[in-house]
């Protein structure tokens, strides 16, 4: 596959540059269905499971695999597309996707169905994720729309997760749970030949280079790094412990399935704007000020459904108001990395700081479960999550948004990027 | 009263250049009427009945 460095300069307007605008689309396409298909899961818990004999246990244990593999795997295909390119790291995760898909129709034991759906689609899901078609958008757009773009593509993310779900259910109704299967895996693997517009390495320049290990290095020694991996834990955090705990929540104030199936889907279509509007102002204003208002916001939510009664109304505004404030960390927190680390291993350091999402996520989902069966309430987890937006917030303002000066090899002193 | 216009002095690549953000608003309507369309269908989505059976496992496998 031919290499490119591709680095727009000419502003203009985001719809008349056709390069800009055909990498959004693709990128956006494809974090579109990765996204979407991964939150049909659940759907196939009541088909899936009765018919191969498994309990709710054995789907969230794949899940959390899932989950693993994908913070993990997300630094691995970030080294990958910043090393040997983008375009292979993004059809290898395609095809891992796409077999992921075809292999979890196939499982007959747990096994299999862990190395699947937990193994295969968390690797696929990592290299077709934000963490690698992110910086494959900065790096292509105009600097004065990047942010926009990169808000785009999460809004994409946050449109399959929305549009997917409704609509896997529609082909488990149709074509019972083995054919909406393979009608996804095939769908996903259709987007491969797309994979051609998103192909290239960051640009190298003339002279000393840095090595990966070196930017890794410097990266880690500066605090600005651990502020960004530990604020998207605690969104990590945030929207796992939600979603999971959601619905005995609601059982337990006495609310119905149906507002159940509204708030849900409110989250999705709010989260939509949330995720665009934030990459739009991370354009105009400062991203580090936005991402710790993103956090602080998120503390008002959980407030006002600890403390209102609980009724639809209540919920519903809690549901649109945590939509807007939910995956609009992405754009914010990947658009620092690359106004502060630069774009050469921007998607490398993307998924290191990515990990941090998971482990957050992982945690949010095991406490929540831990504490309410200790205190029978998930009244402290939510009080801890309240107070993890504020710390999350606080942490986000140290952050220098300067450009690092990146350190080369053989020189004294960093050089000024 | 009628306004007549008059004709146009500017050079062709200039009315072209005058022409373009046209496009790009027609495109961008467009594309945002096509958004609220396909984000309302898919709410919808989440009325129907195998939804309201099914939201809590989609939640509970952190679908979003």
């Amino acid at each position: 596959m031919t290499q490119t460095n591709s680095t727009a300069t000419d502003p203009g307007k985001l719809l008349d540059n056709p390069l800009a605008f055909r990498t959004i689309l693709m990128g956006t396409f494809i974090v579109l269905l990765a996204m979407g298909i991964r939150a049909t899961i659940g759907l196939f818990i009541q088909p899936m499971g009765l018919e191969r004999g498994w309990g709710r246990e054995v789907f969230s244990l794949a899940f959390a695999v899932q989950n693993l593999v994908w913070g993990f795997g997300a630094i691995g295909a970030g080294m990958m597309a910043d090393r040997l390119g983008s375009g292979r790291t993004i059809a290898i995760s395609i095809v891992l996707y796409a077999l992921g898909l075809v292999g979890t129709r196939l499982a007959s034991t747990e096994m299999e169905f862990y190395l699947t759906a937990g193994v295969l689609i968390g690797l696929g899901q990592a290299g077709t994720t934000f963490a690698v078609i992110l910086p494959v958008i900065a790096r292509t757009v105009p600097l004065a729309h990047r942010s926009t773009a990169m808000g785009i593509a999460s809004a994409g993310g946050s449109l399959g997760q929305f549009l997917v779900v409704p609509a896997g259910q529609l082909l488990i109704d149709t074509l019972d749970w083995t054919g909406a299967y393979w009608v996804m895996s095939a769908v996903f693997a259709a987007t491969l030949p797309l994979v051609w517009f998103l192909r290239g390495k960051p640009a190298v320049g003339s002279g000393p280079q840095q090595s990966m290990l070196s930017a890794i290095a410097q990266a880690l020694r500066h605090p600005t790094f651990h502020f960004l991996f530990w604020g998207y834990f605690v969104c990590g955090f945030h929207t796992a412990f939600i979603t999971l705990h959601l619905p005995s929540f609601v059982v337990d104030k006495g609310l119905n399935a149906g507002t159940g199936a509204i708030a849900i889907g409110l989250i999705g279509l709010f989260n939509v704007f949330g995720s665009f509007t934030a990459g739009k102002l991370g354009g105009i204003y400062s991203k580090k000020n936005l991402l710790a208002g993103i956090y602080a916001m998120r503390s008002v939510g959980l407030v006002w459904i600890l403390l209102m009664p609980t009724t639809p109304l209540v919920l519903y505004v809690f549901a649109a108001w945590m939509g807007i404030f939910w995956l609009g960390t992405v754009p914010l927190t990947q658009g620092l990395i690359a106004q502060i680390y630069g774009l050469r291993f921007a998607a490398t350091l993307s998924g290191m700081v990515f990990l941090g999402h998971q482990l957050g996520s992982f945690i949010g989902v095991w406490l929540g479960g831990r504490v309410q069966s200790v205190t029978g309430s998930y009244d402290l987890v939510w009080w801890m999550a309240i107070a993890l937006s504020l710390v999350a917030a606080a942490l986000c303002l140290p952050v220098r948004e300067k450009p690092i000066a990146i350190k080369l090899p053989g020189m004294t002193s960093p050089q000024a990027t | 009263m009628t306004q007549h216009s008059k004709p146009s002095q500017q050079s062709e690549p200039m009315q072209q250049a005058q022409l373009k953000p046209r496009v790009s608003t027609w495109l961008r309507v467009t594309l945002g009427v096509m958004l609220v369309a396909v984000l309302a269908v898919g709410f919808m989505g989440y009325l129907t009945p195998a939804m309201r059976v099914s939201w809590e496992a989609v939640a509970s496998m952190c679908g979003f």
